[in-house]
């Protein structure tokens, strides 16, 4: 008996080897998609809670669009929404991986009026901010804010 | 008696006759003072009428002048021409930078090289570290740039650092100022720089004064004992030789009267200048001479007003003029040619110093500064009348302004037009472009050809596709033998560079492992049979639609053509605003159309852009003359498809050029990830490249303008054009590649059934993306293997999930 176990164990080891032996895939070699640069500090209730992985350092690219965005979000502030945009357009041209420059523009263009343009940028920013729940908020609220504008 | 009588009448008759002539003499006399007094009176009268009459047409006159005077002076004093601008030029720590072209830009800016510290503005001190720079002062409504002094550190060709030289700060950003390109000039074809005396130092028009008209400030517009002097010349000269003008009247010789010497002219002249000084103050009429007045000439255009002299001769603006310079400036008035710093600059030098000496003697310049003014060497800054830049995209642009603004208007009204055109790209494309047509010509001599105007062409258009920023425009190889703009303008065949506005149509029923089928198969098209071949013998009967896109495969293409629906294709290329011949055709789908490279670029730009097709920018502000903005453009976007369809087709594009038609790309030094499209029309009339990055996009057409075959393809004529491009503009190249939108998603697939791999059964796998709409969903039905083991632990699963 105990050796027909023993055969039974050696069979399922076996069985468990077959696994093994077909070629592991060849994969197509996986597009480098580069992680997103998010500059601005989120609050704090955004922040992870477990140790994130250690972040990649900004390219100065992003770090000089980053810059320009900030101008941009002064001249917001200041209703000046042209020369925001301006601003803007350079930040997105320089770094067109960061969303925050196109929640910025759907915010300068919600200033001036045009709110198709204003709905283009925000679902572009939300295409771009789709895995940060902070972010997510904000550009849903812009995007009611924008429908309840444009409407009225 | 009657003797008597007689004797008595003759006695009377006698004393009569003897006292007649006294009276007749009395009377005539008398009769002669009366006339003359009439005559006297008469010529009075005559005098006093032609007097009265006189003064009245003289009052009339200076009525009429006064009338011109005020006519004149009303409008707009000069006819200035309008000004185009490139972009401004950013740089920021840990930029890539092409050191040549950024040295050929700040020379084209007018920073002047020194061996010294760059203490003046306008000057740049160069050395292995880096740059130092005064920057020029520059203001505009939308960026203003005081003049600073900056050092930009360069580790090989990348900024290490910029600082603020006066702070000792480091600099995030340093925005240079935009460049200047062309002028629209009116048929006097002048510069012209406007001043205002109230912002001057007083030494410039001290100097202007002491060199022109020291009693300015004293004579009625008028100084008669000048007036005297050059009569008494004329007189011994027996013609008119000097004037004797005063500032009030050179200004009115050059505003109201034609230049020949006469003395009606004088006189004309001489009434101007006393009514100029009734109808304006003294310091108005020396601000218009100063901004009048000739001051040399720059090729074929003249430099006028004292603004641009101090600009052209000393590269600053007049209020930062020092007292050297200004003498040297006024000093020039008298013979701008004669008194050159360029041409002749010991004649200039002597006419500066007497300038000098004269301000001295004036007592508008202290002996002190007249003595260090004297020591300084005259030192022009130099100038060079380099040929019209980025001359195509100036035509294109000039289309698109006079939809606003007439050219009268271009070339009178003082506009700034600021573009998005980035100068060293532009002289990258031009580069790019001639290396590699006279490679091609290096390569194949019989493409070259005698004839200028029949030379081998090509094109280069490079945009920023999220915003639709037209950045640099090459239309052509020499726009002095061709100014056709083909950029814009030439209609021809894309070829194969077609092809992704066929594929993205096929994403809704397929997928990048759908397999085509690769059979030759003959169409009847209007009667005739059509078959179309692969370039490259392609003898699989099926072949993945990555496959097919990536060798740029025409059977595969036509056959899943017609299985997508030939007008589901023609609506894309209209959404693309491609235009399509209705109804459509097959051959359409292997870009048999007439297209502008332009259209082509844009299209492209939304792959680029996360679907979205931006409008193609080349205005970006437009201010008039007092500063106010008249039109502002921004970037214009239009959602056309999904995120999520872009990024398959930029995946699409990155196959052809890692393994497709473009993989000699990465033989050529571009060795980052880039999207791209070749395209090649029957008898090699086109070749194309469209290669793009999410930060840049540029399409290079290369083909002769009658349809003469190029004997190449796109990978072999164009593309190296672009790889070469590229090279040069290591600022635009981050290294990045599309963030993954949502809906999409990644599945591991069985390469043989096209169908989700089952781990560990199906000999070959590959990772695939698709829309998640269409990803598959079910198992390789072919590679399905036995496994005892793994159906218990299946079974095992089903029943407790924890396993």
């Amino acid at each position: 008996m105990p050796q027909f176990f023993k055969s039974i164990l050696a069979g399922c080891f076996l069985l468990l080897l077959t696994g093994c032996v077909f070629e592991k895939p060849a994969l197509r070699q996986p597009r480098s998609i580069q992680p997103e640069v998010t500059i601005q500090a989120l609050p704090q209730s955004a922040q992870p809670t477990e140790a994130p992985p250690a972040p990649k350092a900004p390219t100065p690219r992003a770090i000089a669009s980053l810059e320009l965005s900030k101008q941009a979000q002064s001249l917001i502030e200041a209703g000046k929404p042209d020369e925001a945009i301006r601003y803007l357009e350079r930040a997105v041209n320089l770094h067109p991986g960061s969303g925050e420059n196109y929640y910025y523009l759907a915010e300068a263009w919600l200033l001036k009026g045009n709110y198709s343009q204003a709905v283009e940028y925000n679902t572009l920013a939300a295409s771009h901010f789709k895995d940060e729940s902070e972010w997510i908020k904000r550009i849903t609220s812009q995007k009611k804010l924008i429908n309840r504008i444009s409407k009225n | 008696m009657r003797k008597k009588l007689n004797k008595r009448a003759n006695y009377k008759y006698i004393l009569k006759v003897a006292q007649e002539p006294r009276e007749i003499m009395t009377k005539k006399r008398k009769k002669s003072s009366r006339r003359k007094r009439s005559i006297k009176r008469l010529i009075f009268k005559a005098i006093a009428g032609l007097t009265i009459t006189a003064i009245a047409a003289l009052a009339i006159y200076m009525v009429f002048l006064s009338y011109r005077i005020d006519k004149r002076f009303a409008g707009r004093l000069w006819d200035i021409p309008s000004k185009v601008y490139s972009d401004t030029t950013l740089l920021y720590k840990g930029q890539q930078i092409n050191r040549a072209l950024f040295i050929e830009k700040l020379t084209r800016l007018g920073y002047r090289e020194t061996s010294r510290s760059a203490g003046r503005q306008g000057e740049m001190q160069i050395s292995a570290r880096g740059i130092t720079i005064k920057l020029h002062e520059f203001h505009s409504p939308m960026y203003n740039q005081e003049s600073l002094p900056v050092q930009i550190q360069l580790q090989e060709n990348q900024v290490a650092a910029i600082t603020n030289l006066d702070t000792g700060k480091p600099m995030a950003l340093l925005e240079l100022e935009p460049e200047e390109l062309m002028q629209y000039y009116g048929p006097d074809r002048e510069r012209r720089r406007l001043l205002s005396i109230r912002k001057l130092p007083p030494h410039v028009a001290y100097a202007v004064l002491a060199a022109e008209d020291s009693h300015f400030y004293k004579h009625p517009g008028v100084s008669f004992k000048g007036v005297l002097r050059a009569f008494v010349v004329n007189l011994r000269a027996g013609g008119i030789r000097q004037g004797g003008s005063t500032i009030t009247q050179q200004l009115a010789k050059n505003y109201f009267l034609t230049p020949e010497r006469t003395y009606s002219r004088k006189l004309k002249e001489l009434l101007i200048a006393l009514i100029l000084e009734q109808k304006f103050d003294k310091s108005d009429i020396l601000e218009i001479y100063m901004n009048d007045i000739y001051f040399g000439q720059e090729g074929s255009v003249a430099i006028s007003g004292m603004g641009e002299a101090a600009r052209f001769y000393f590269g600053k603006d007049a209020s930062e003029l020092s007292v050297a310079e200004a003498a040297t400036l006024a000093g020039l008035i008298r013979g701008p040619n004669l008194y050159s710093p360029y041409k002749n600059p010991d004649k200039c030098l002597k006419r500066r110093n007497a300038v000098l000496l004269a301000m001295n003697q004036e007592n508008w310049l202290k002996t002190d500064e007249f003595k260090a003014a004297m020591l300084k060497p005259m030192k022009p800054v130099g100038y060079t009348t380099s040929g019209r830049q980025a001359a195509y995209f100036m035509d294109y642009l000039t289309d698109q302004l006079t939809e606003f603004y007439s050219l009268q208007a271009l070339s009178s009204e003082g506009l700034s037009i600021y573009t998005n055109i980035d100068t060293q790209a532009q002289a990258a494309a031009e580069k790019a472009l001639e290396r590699g047509l006279s490679r091609l010509e290096a390569a194949n001599p019989r493409l070259k050809k005698s004839d200028p105007g029949k030379q081998l062409q090509g094109v280069i258009v490079v945009m920023q596709p999220k915003t639709g920023y037209i950045i640099a425009m090459a239309g052509g190889r020499d726009y002095g033998v061709s100014q056709f703009n083909r950029v814009a303008l030439a209609m021809r065949q894309p070829g194969s560079a077609f092809k992704p506005f066929v594929y993205l149509t096929a994403l809704d029923s397929h997928t990048p492992v759908s397999k085509l089928s690769n059979i030759p198969k003959t169409f009847m098209i209007d009667g005739k049979p059509w078959e179309p071949k692969n370039f490259n013998e392609n003898t699989a009967s099926e072949v993945t639609l990555r496959e097919a896109f990536a060798e740029s495969q025409n059977i595969a293409t036509i056959n899943l053509a017609f299985s997508v629906g030939l007008e589901h294709i023609a609506d894309t290329a209209d959404a693309f605003h491609l235009p399509i011949k209705k109804p459509p055709y097959p051959a359409m789908a292997l870009g048999a159309m007439e297209i502008t490279p332009l259209m082509l670029a844009r299209a492209y730009c939304a792959f680029a852009a996360d679907g979205l097709l931006p409008f193609p920018l080349t205005i970006r502000d437009v201010v008039d003359d007092t500063g106010k903005v008249l039109e502002s453009r921004h970037a214009h976007i239009e959602r056309l498809i999904s995120p999520a369809k872009a990024y398959i087709m930029s995946d699409l594009m990155r196959s052809v050029v890692d393994i497709g038609t473009a993989r000699s790309l990465k033989y050529q030094g571009i060795n980052w990830p880039v999207a791209g499209k070749t395209g090649t029309t029957n008898d090699s009339r086109d070749a194309w490249f469209v290669g793009y990055t999410p930060d840049i996009l540029a399409l290079v057409w290369v083909g002769f303008d009658n349809g003469d075959s190029i004997k190449a393809t796109g990978s072999v004529a164009a593309l190296p054009i672009w790889a070469d491009l590229m090279k040069m503009l290591p600022q635009y190249v981050s290294g990045e590649w599309f963030a993954v939108p949502a809906g999409v998603v990644t599945r591991t697939i069985c390469t043989d059934s096209g169908m989700l791999a089952n781990i560990n059964c199906c000999p070959k796998t590959t990772e695939e993306i698709f829309l998640s709409e269409t990803a598959p969903t079910q198992n390789c039905e072919q590679h399905s293997c036995f496994s005892p083991f793994k159906t218990i632990l299946e079974g095992v699963k089903k029943i407790a999930p924890i396993f």
